[in-house]
C-alpha cells in the first residue's frame, strides 16, 4: 500500500510538472501566463484523480456523504431480509439497553432532587436494639434519639426525620388507599425543597402531638387526583377518617427520600397516631423512623461518626436509667446494647436498602442487557460480514476500473452508519415503552416507584455510545474485508479468497451461540425459581383462597364495637355455604410489617428469645383457611373471647419451628411463655396448640411464630381469609354483600385472591423471570439466524465439492449429513464454551434463586436440548438445498 | 472525453499505435511526457494525440512490459519531470511493430490504391 501510494503522489507530479513544461513553451509563444496554462490543462484533458488541480471540480465532502447515503440506501432495500435483521437486532439491543440503563441510573446512581445531595447523610444503629422490636424496614432509629441528637450536636447543620405508611385517602367522594410519608417539620427546609403551590411544612406544623390536621399533596398526586386545580389549597380531605385540609403542593419531580415508595400526601410527623397504631410517638422502645441529616461544611460522614460516638454512648447509659427501661435484662444483651454503635451513611440517594432488596435485581438485569446487546451486535457483524463477502465480486470489479480502497471502505461505513442511525433511533423511540413496560412490574410491590419512563441526557448520551459501538462493530467486519480484497482472487469462479471470513463468522456465531446458552440458563433457572416461590412460597397452599381487609375503626367505631362488627362478618361467613372455611387475623398474612416481640419461655427453664418472633391474633377457623394444619392440641374456639374493652392474655399457639427451636425436648402444651423485654413477669399465656409453620412475612424466611386469639384482644382492623372453590367473580360480590348487611358504613378493601397477594411480593422475581424469558427467546431467535448464515455460506463455498461428490455417486444424504455435522460443531462449541461461564457467574445470581441450585441439571439439560434443536434447524434448509445439488449446477461458471 | 472540439483531421488512435509512436519518439533519446506528446503532434502534423493525457496509461502499459523505463531528472526549463528512456527490449520492439506497420501499410495501399482494372 505504500508503494500504491507514492505512485500516486508521482503521478499527480509528474502530470503538474508537464502541465506547466506545456504552459511554458506557450508562454514562449507569446500567450499570457494565465491563458498558457489554461491552454496547457486543456490539452491535457480531463483527468480528475491524477490531478486535483482545480479544487471546483472536486465534490465537497457532504455531497460525497449523500451519494454514499443514496447509494448504501439503495443497496440495503436490494437485501431487504438482511438489513431488516441487522436493524432489529440493532433496535432490540440498543432500546433494551436504553430503557434498562435509564432504569439502573435513577435507581443506583443518580441523588436526590434536593440541595447538595453529597451533605446528606442517613443514621444507622448498628447494634442490638432492647425493646418492642422495629417497625418498618431499614435503617430504624426511635424518635427520642432524634430529638435528643437535635439538642446536642454539633456535626450537622439540620436533621429531619420520616417514617412511611399507608392511609385511606377520602377526597370529594372518592376513598383510595395511598402512600403516605409523616415527616418532622424540619424535612421539607433541610432538603431545600419549595412548594409549587401553597406552603410546606415548618417547625411550627409539628409541635404538638395530633393537632396538626394538615396536609400536602406531592406534584403527581396532585395532577392525577385534582386535576391539577390551584384552587386546592385549603381543600378538605380525610386522612383515615379525620378531617384535614389541603396546605400546599410539593414540586414536581419530588418523590420522597424512598423512591421505591413515592408517598401521594405529607403529613407532620405529630400526626402519626393517625397513621400508625403502636402508641406515643416518644416511646423509647420502638423505632420506626429514618433520620437524614445534612452535614456542616467540610465535615465528613467519618467525622460525624467519630464525633457523635461519644454522644451516643452517653445516651445508650441514659436510656438504662430511664422509666421504662426493662427491669431485667440478660447480662449478654446489655452488653450488646451497650456496644452499639451510630453509623452515619452517605444519603445523597436517600434511604439505604439492602443489597438484596434492589441492587442485585438491577445488577442482573444490567448484566443480561449487556449480555443481548453483545448478541446483537455478533449479530449484526456476522451479517454485514455475510454481505461483504457477497459483494466481494461488485468490490474486486470496482478496484481493478480504479476505485480506491478509500472510498469503498467510506461506502461500507456510510451503511452500516446508517443502519446504526435508524436502528439507533428505532430504538430509543422505544426505550420509554420498554421503561415504562418494567416499571408496571416494579410498581406492583410496595407501592409507586418514584422512577421515570422519560429518558433524560444521560441514558440518551448511552444510546449514542452504544451506535457509534454498534457501526463501529458491523461496520469493522465488511470494511476490513473490503480493504484487504484482492481483486483477482475474488474474480475466480465461486469460492475464491473466502476462507478467513468465513472462520470469523464461525468464531463469532460460536460466541453468540453461547451467549444464548447463558440467557437461556438464566430464564430457566428465574422461571424454575419463581415457580417454587408460589407454590411453596407461603407454605400454604395459595389456591383457591381470598382475602380483604375491614377497618372498622377508619370509619369511627370504638376498638370494641369494632371487634364485635368483625366477628359478625366472620360469622357470617362461615355460617354461609358459599364459603368453605373462613377466618380473620388483626395482621395480614405478607403485606409487609406486621407484628413482632420477644418471647420469655417458661420452660425446662426460663429463657427470652434472642430475636423478635412473627406474632399475629386470629380468630378460630383461621388455621382451617389458610389450609394449615394443627399438630397437636386444639385451634382457639369459644374459650378465647374477652368480651369486654381491652386486652387479655391467656392462650397461644405456637408453630412447629416454635418448638424445634425452643422447646426441643419437652411437651409444649401447657408451657408458659409471655411477650419478652420485661423478665420479672410471670409468664401468663398458655401454650394450647401447635400449628405447622408457614411463612409470616417474607416469602423466603422461615421463623418460629406465636399466634393469640383476636377476640382477646382489641381489633381495630381485620384481614379475613376465606377458602372457596368459587370463581373469584361470584364470591367478590357476595362478600362485599355480608359485609354491607352488617353495616353498610363498612368498606371492604384489599379484595382480592391471596395468589394476587402474593405475586405483589414476587415483583423482582416476577420481573426477573419474565425478562429472562423474552430475552432468552430473542437470544435464541438471533443465534438461530446467526447460524443458519453461516452454514448457507459454507454450503455455497462447497457447492462444487458437493456436485462433484453427487457426480461420483455419493448418496444425496451425504451432503445433508455433512452440513448438519457442522451444525452440530458450532453448537456443541459453543455449548461447551459457555458451561465454564455460567459456572463462574452462577455466584452473581446465586442469592436471587429459591429452591433451585444454579447447575440445575433439569435446566442446563433443557437449555442444551433446546439449543442443539435450534442449532440443528437453523442448519435444516442448508442441508437440504445441499442434497439437492445436481453436478452440472455445481460447476456451472457463474 | 475531451476537452477540445474535434478537429476532423484528428484520427482517433488506437491503443496499440500510441504504443508504437511513443517507442518512435523514444528511439533517439530521452525525453519527458510533455516532450514526448509535442513531439507526435508535430512531426505528425498536429493530426495525432487529442490528449496529452492519455500518454500516461500507455507509458505506463510500456513500463510493466518493460520497453521503457523512467527516472526522474530536471527539464530545460528547470522543471522537475521524469523522463523516459527505450530498453534494449524496447528497441528490439519498435524495430518488430515498424516492420509490422510498414507491411500493414504496404497491403493496405496495394488494396486501396489499386486500379481494379489493373488486376490481371
Amino acid at each position: 500500500m505504500w508503494g500504491r501510494d507514492r505512485s500516486d503522489l508521482d503521478e499527480r507530479e509528474e502530470v503538474q510538472s508537464h502541465i506547466r513544461i506545456e504552459a511554458d513553451r506557450l508562454e514562449a509563444e507569446g500567450l499570457a501566463p494565465d491563458e498558457a496554462l489554461a491552454a496547457a490543462r486543456a490539452q491535457f484533458g480531463y483527468t480528475p484523480h491524477l490531478d486535483p488541480l482545480d479544487s471546483s471540480l472536486r465534490p465537497k465532502w457532504f455531497e460525497v456523504l449523500i451519494w454514499d447515503t443514496r447509494y448504501a440506501l439503495r443497496r440495503l432495500i436490494a437485501s431487504p431480509i438482511t438489513s431488516a435483521t441487522i436493524l432489529a437486532s440493532l433496535v432490540i439491543g440498543i432500546g433494551v439497553n436504553t430503557a434498562i440503563f435509564s432504569l439502573a441510573d435513577q435507581a443506583l446512581v443518580r441523588s436526590l432532587p434536593v440541595d447538595a445531595p453529597d451533605e446528606l447523610v442517613q443514621l444507622e444503629w448498628e447494634g442490638r436494639f432492647i425493646g418492642q422490636g422495629g417497625r418498618g424496614a431499614g435503617h430504624l432509629i426511635p424518635h427520642a434519639l432524634f430529638l435528643e441528637l437535635g439538642g446536642d450536636q454539633e456535626v450537622f447543620q439540620d436533621m429531619a426525620a420520616r417514617s412511611p405508611g399507608e392511609v385511606t385517602l377520602l377526597a370529594g367522594d372518592r376513598s383510595e388507599r395511598v402512600q403516605t410519608e409523616l415527616v418532622t417539620g424540619s424535612y421539607f427546609r433541610m432538603l431545600g425543597i419549595r412548594p409549587a403551590l401553597g406552603r410546606l411544612f415548618s417547625e411550627d406544623d409539628d409541635r404538638i402531638p395530633d393537632a396538626h390536621p394538615i396536609v400536602i399533596l406531592s406534584h403527581d398526586y396532585w395532577q392525577s387526583r385534582f386535576a391539577g386545580d390551584s384552587t386546592v389549597i385549603g381543600r378538605l380531605v380525610r386522612v383515615n377518617a379525620r378531617p384535614m385540609s389541603v396546605v400546599g403542593v410539593a414540586p414536581k419531580g419530588f418523590h420522597g427520600t424512598d423512591w421505591s415508595q413515592a408517598p401521594a400526601i405529607w403529613l407532620p410527623m405529630m400526626m402519626n397516631d393517625v397513621v400508625h397504631e403502636w402508641g406515643r410517638l416518644d416511646e423509647r422502645r420502638i423505632r420506626f423512623q429514618h433520620v437524614f441529616a445534612r452535614l456542616d461544611p467540610g465535615v465528613t460522614p467519618e467525622r460525624a461518626e467519630a464525633a457523635l460516638a461519644g454522644w451516643f454512648q452517653g445516651y445508650l447509659r441514659a436510656d438504662i436509667q430511664r422509666e421504662g427501661w426493662p427491669d431485667a435484662v440478660e447480662p449478654s444483651d446489655m452488653e450488646q446494647y451497650l456496644a452499639s454503635a451510630l453509623r452515619v451513611r452517605p444519603g445523597r440517594q436517600g434511604q439505604a436498602r439492602r443489597d438484596a432488596d434492589l441492587r442485585q435485581p438491577m445488577l442482573i438485569l444490567s448484566a443480561s442487557t449487556a449480555l443481548l446487546l453483545l448478541l446483537a451486535c455478533l449479530n449484526v457483524a456476522n451479517l454485514s460480514m455475510a454481505k461483504a463477502v457477497a459483494r466481494q465480486k461488485d468490490t474486486a470489479v470496482r478496484t481493478a476500473l480504479g476505485a480506491s480502497r478509500h472510498r469503498i471502505v467510506m461506502e461500507r461505513v456510510v451503511e452500516a452508519g446508517l443502519l446504526a442511525a435508524v436502528g439507533g433511533a428505532v430504538g430509543v423511540a422505544l426505550a420509554p415503552a420498554i421503561s415504562r413496560w418494567t416499571l408496571s412490574y416494579l410498581s406492583m410491590g410496595s407501592g409507586e416507584m418514584a422512577l421515570s419512563a422519560q429518558l433524560d441526557g444521560r441514558a440518551l448520551a448511552t444510546a449514542l455510545g452504544i451506535s457509534v459501538v454498534a457501526t463501529l462493530l458491523s461496520g469493522a467486519g465488511p470494511a476490513w474485508f473490503a480493504a484487504a480484497a484482492r481483486p483477482m482472487g475474488a474474480l475466480k469462479i465461486r469460492g475464491g479468497s473466502a476462507g478467513a471470513a468465513l472462520g470469523v463468522r464461525r468464531a463469532l456465531v460460536i460466541g453468540q451461540v453461547s451467549l444464548a446458552l447463558v440467557l437461556l440458563m438464566g430464564a430457566g433457572l428465574f422461571g424454575k425459581s419463581l415457580r417454587s416461590l408460589r407454590s411453596e412460597g407461603p407454605g400454604f397452599s395459595a389456591e383457591q383462597l381470598l382475602t380483604f381487609k375491614v377497618t372498622p375503626a377508619n370509619e369511627g367505631y370504638e376498638l370494641l364495637e369494632s371487634k364485635r362488627a368483625l366477628r359478625t362478618v366472620l360469622d357470617e361467613l362461615q355460617r354461609d355455604r358459599t364459603f368453605g372455611s373462613a377466618g380473620v387475623a388483626v395482621f395480614p398474612v405478607m403485606d409487609g410489617g406486621g407484628w413482632g416481640n420477644t418471647v420469655l419461655i417458661e420452660g425446662a427453664e426460663r429463657m427470652e428469645t434472642q430475636e423478635s418472633l412473627p406474632m399475629n391474633a386470629v380468630s378460630p377457623g383461621y388455621f382451617d383457611a389458610l389450609g394449615v394444619s394443627i399438630v397437636l392440641g386444639r385451634d382457639f374456639d369459644a374459650r378465647d373471647v374477652w368480651e369486654e374493652d381491652g386486652w387479655v392474655v391467656r392462650s397461644a399457639i405456637v408453630s412447629e419451628s416454635f418448638v424445634e427451636r425452643y422447646l426441643p425436648n419437652q411437651h409444649p402444651l401447657g408451657v408458659r411463655i409471655d411477650f419478652g423485654g420485661d423478665p420479672s413477669r410471670p409468664a401468663r399465656v398458655e401454650i394450647v396448640g401447635v400449628v405447622q409453620g408457614y411463612r409470616e412475612h417474607h416469602l423466603r424466611e422461615s421463623t418460629p411464630q406465636v399466634f393469640f386469639p383476636i377476640w382477646e384482644r382489641t381489633a381495630g382492623t381485620g384481614t379475613f381469609y376465606v377458602r372457596s372453590a368459587s370463581a373469584f367473580e361470584t364470591l367478590a360480590p357476595a362478600v362485599r354483600e355480608i359485609v354491607r348487611e352488617v353495616d353498610p358504613v363498612l368498606s371492604v378493601t384489599d379484595l382480592r385472591t391471596f395468589e394476587a397477594q402474593i405475586d405483589q411480593h414476587l415483583v423482582f422475581e416476577r420481573m426477573l423471570a419474565e425478562l429472562g424469558r423474552a430475552f432468552a427467546l430473542f437470544a435464541t431467535l438471533l443465534g438461530m439466524i446467526g447460524v443458519y448464515a453461516v452454514l448457507s455460506f459454507s454450503a455455497e463455498s462447497r457447492t462444487k465439492e458437493m456436485g462433484l461428490r453427487a457426480a461420483l455417486g455419493a448418496p444425496q444424504r451425504a451432503a445433508a449429513v455433512l452440513i448438519l455435522g457442522e451444525a452440530l460443531r458450532l453448537g456443541t462449541m459453543g455449548i461447551a464454551m459457555a458451561l465454564p461461564v455460567i459456572w463462574a457467574l452462577g455466584g452473581l445470581i446465586e442469592s436471587q434463586l429459591f429452591g433451585v441450585e444454579v447447575v440445575d441439571l433439569q435446566t442446563v439439560g433443557t437449555a442444551v436440548l433446546i439449543l442443539l434443536a435450534v442449532v440443528f434447524g437453523a442448519g435444516a434448509v442448508p442441508a437440504w438445498r445441499m442434497s439437492h445439488v445436481s453436478a452440472l449446477e455445481a460447476f456451472r461458471v457463474d | 472525453m475531451t476537452t477540445q472540439e474535434k478537429n476532423p483531421n484528428r484520427v482517433e488512435l488506437l491503443q496499440g499505435t500510441l504504443d508504437v509512436l511513443i517507442l518512435r519518439t523514444l528511439q533517439h533519446g530521452r525525453q519527458h511526457g510533455q516532450g514526448i506528446a509535442r513531439a507526435i503532434q508535430e512531426t505528425s502534423g498536429d493530426s495525432l494525440l487529442v490528449d496529452h493525457g492519455s500518454l500516461y496509461p500507455a507509458l505506463k502499459r510500456l513500463g510493466k512490459k518493460k520497453w521503457i523505463r523512467a527516472e526522474w531528472g530536471v527539464s530545460a526549463n528547470n522543471r522537475r519531470a521524469r523522463f523516459y528512456e527505450l530498453t534494449p527490449q524496447g528497441h528490439e520492439q519498435l524495430e518488430v511493430e515498424k516492420s509490422g506497420w510498414f507491411r500493414l501499410v504496404a497491403a493496405m495501399g496495394r488494396v486501396l490504391g489499386a486500379d481494379p482494372s489493373e488486376a490481371q
